[in-house]
């Protein structure tokens, strides 16, 4: 994708005069030998690696009777066993790809382990005890590893056994009671998720190890405190952008100016704030406008101080900014017009917000050629 | 901050990857089969008629679930000593003892671990359950529904049919092994008190 991107400017910077067709060539192939990173063949091992899991995880669940139940264990331990010696092989050889291939078919054979246990042992009520050992097992592979899959394979368990043990977030469930040892362990395995994606600099990983920390904080704000979800989401994504986008920077910051917490602080922001309003209930005309015009004062703040900079944050904000005018012409209008008038006031405040994105657009452009 | 990230970051040789990742993958189901075996080679047994169904996991195949007419669901009025004092998650210990038929019956429910065990009592702690004080009343009123970790029975594929016919007869009982720290480990399943399936202990 990213490449595709590149080798199109490069073209335009060719005939624009810009380059020239050598250097453009030799531009593209040093960017080729450094990102050699997700190529055919190592997609496809990872891929083959998935399917030979697979396999062993169908073999355990049949619970065939031939092969004897010692027998079925040895097995899995082999394939660990196997599966992480070949790793540690690919790794000294410097195989990169295949050491990743490798130990995915090594966590999905943990997790069979741990499966087969419970079939022969017939445990139940242990989902969150058996989605924690396998992210654990998960964990101690990335972590000794330094391995993005298996630190990628970690957070989306980690998030399986927080959904598990938390019974939907506790969103869902009409039980509320604080449960302090259960959220001690998600916080850990959150943080243990973050030094995972650290180590093996998987950028997928770190953001998943994000959005568990989120879940992990939205779980506690439902059962243990009296918090709404929706007010501390907006809170915390206020701090965030304002962390990322408005704090003076140090030079050694972790992350960089109207970056990626930027980015999340936009989201969780406005996000949290259209939840406040759907939770709301607002019901007096003033009240609505009063809340529509926070939101879209939001919006607008946002895209002002780093939509200029960062396009997912542009983007979102002029989403957000057009679904609460879509919703306030909808709760004004809708009762004062027939449905054509509707329609065409409609039509009047989207032309209406179009021209304003123009211009604001036009604005970002012109500081682009200042700088 | 940075020394600590590039501390973080720091690599380890593959070959002690190798051994510290293998202790665990190897060690964790490992310890899990230990502690499961000690419990049938070691723990006192009580038996209970059940009554199952037959759903599939995905990981481990298919089972059929099983009811505990006795322990599945208890009488409040059972409840002995102290409430818990919050609401919250709690392990409840049952007091059990054989009946004259043979199975198994609950003398008592309490939060804390029931002591002085009279000759013939079993004592069996549930998995967390969900408490609620139900308004100021001290007693514990209605049903209490509990769950021990031994209501799935994971049968060869297409194999729960037999238990399932049985158990439209209620003529299906389960021994359970219980430790000394009160966590249950299905023994046997039985119809007409004869052994279906005996467990091994590995």
């Amino acid at each position: 994708m990213l490449r595709r991107y590149l080798s199109r400017e490069i073209e335009e910077w060719i005939r624009g005069g810009l380059l020239d067709a050598g250097q453009g060539a030799a531009l593209l192939r040093d960017h080729d030998r450094r990102h050699t990173g997700l190529n055919l063949s190592s997609v496809l091992a990872v891929l083959a690696a998935v399917l030979f899991g697979a396999a062993v995880i169908a073999l355990v669940a049949a619970n065939w009777e031939l092969i004897a139940r010692p027998l079925r264990v040895a097995m899995i331990l082999v394939f660990i066993i196997g599966g992480l010696s070949g790793a540690t092989f690919a790794v000294l050889r410097n195989a990169h790809w295949i050491a990743e291939a490798l130990l995915v078919f090594t966590l999905l054979c943990f997790g069979a382990g741990v499966a087969l246990v419970g079939q022969m042992y017939h445990l139940s009520g242990d989902e969150a005890a058996f989605m924690l050992s396998w992210t654990i097992g998960a964990l101690v592979v990335s972590v000794t590893y330094s391995s993005p899959m298996a630190a990628i394979s970690a957070g989306l368990l980690a998030l399986g056994y927080l959904f598990t043990v938390s019974d939907g977030l506790g969103i869902f469930s009409s039980w509320h009671g604080p449960d302090l040892a259960g959220y001690i362990v998600a916080l850990v395995v959150t943080a243990a998720v973050g030094v995972a994606a650290w180590r093996s600099r998987s950028v997928m990983a770190g953001h998943l190890g994000a959005v568990m920390l989120l879940c992990a904080v939205v779980w506690i704000a439902e059962e243990a405190t009296e918090l709404n979800p929706s007010y501390l989401l907006a809170a915390i994504g206020a701090v965030a952008f304002a962390a990322g986008s408005l704090m003076p920077l140090q030079s050694d910051a972790p992350f960089s100016r109207h970056g990626t917490l930027s980015a999340y602080g936009a989201v969780l922001l406005l996000g949290g704030l259209g939840m406040v309003q759907a939770d709301a209930e607002i019901t007096s005309l003033p009240g609505i406008m009063a809340f529509a015009a926070l939101v879209l004062g939001t919006s607008v703040g946002v895209l002002v101080v780093a939509g200029g900079e960062n396009r997912l944050i542009r983007r979102f904000a002029y989403f957000a900014f057009s679904c609460e005018t879509i919703y306030i012409v909808g709760e004004t209008l809708g009762s004062l017009l027939g449905s054509a008038g509707f329609l065409f006031f409609g039509g009047l405040v989207l032309a209406a917000m179009a021209y304003a994105m123009m211009r604001l657009e036009k604005r970002f452009k012109k500081e682009g050629v200042q700088t | 901050m940075r020394a600590l990230g590039q501390l973080l970051r720091r690599e380890i040789h593959p070959v002690l990857a190798l051994l510290l990742a293998g202790c665990v993958l190897i060690g964790l189901p490992g310890w899990m089969i230990l502690d499961r075996a000690a419990i049938l080679r070691n723990g006192a047994e009580i038996v209970f008629k059940t009554a199952p169904v037959d759903p599939r996991d995905l990981m481990r195949g298919d089972y059929v679930r099983l009811r505990y007419e006795e322990i599945s669901n208890v009488d409040g009025s059972l409840f002995k000593g102290e409430l818990p004092a919050h609401d919250g998650p709690v392990r409840l210990w049952l007091t059990l003892h054989d009946g004259e038929d043979g199975l198994g019956v609950v003398k008592a429910v309490s939060l804390n671990t029931p002591v002085n065990r009279a000759p013939g009592e079993i004592f069996l702690r549930s998995n967390p359950t969900r408490w609620t004080r139900s308004g100021s009343s001290e007693a514990v009123a209605g049903q209490l529904s509990l769950s021990f970790g031994i209501e799935r029975y994971y049968v060869p594929e297409g194999e729960g049919l037999e238990i399932e016919a049985a158990r439209n007869q209620q003529r299906t009982t389960v021994a359970v092994r219980i430790s000394d720290k009160g966590d249950a480990q299905i023994a046997r399943i039985m119809i007409d008190g004869k052994a279906l399936y005996e467990e091994p202990l590995y």
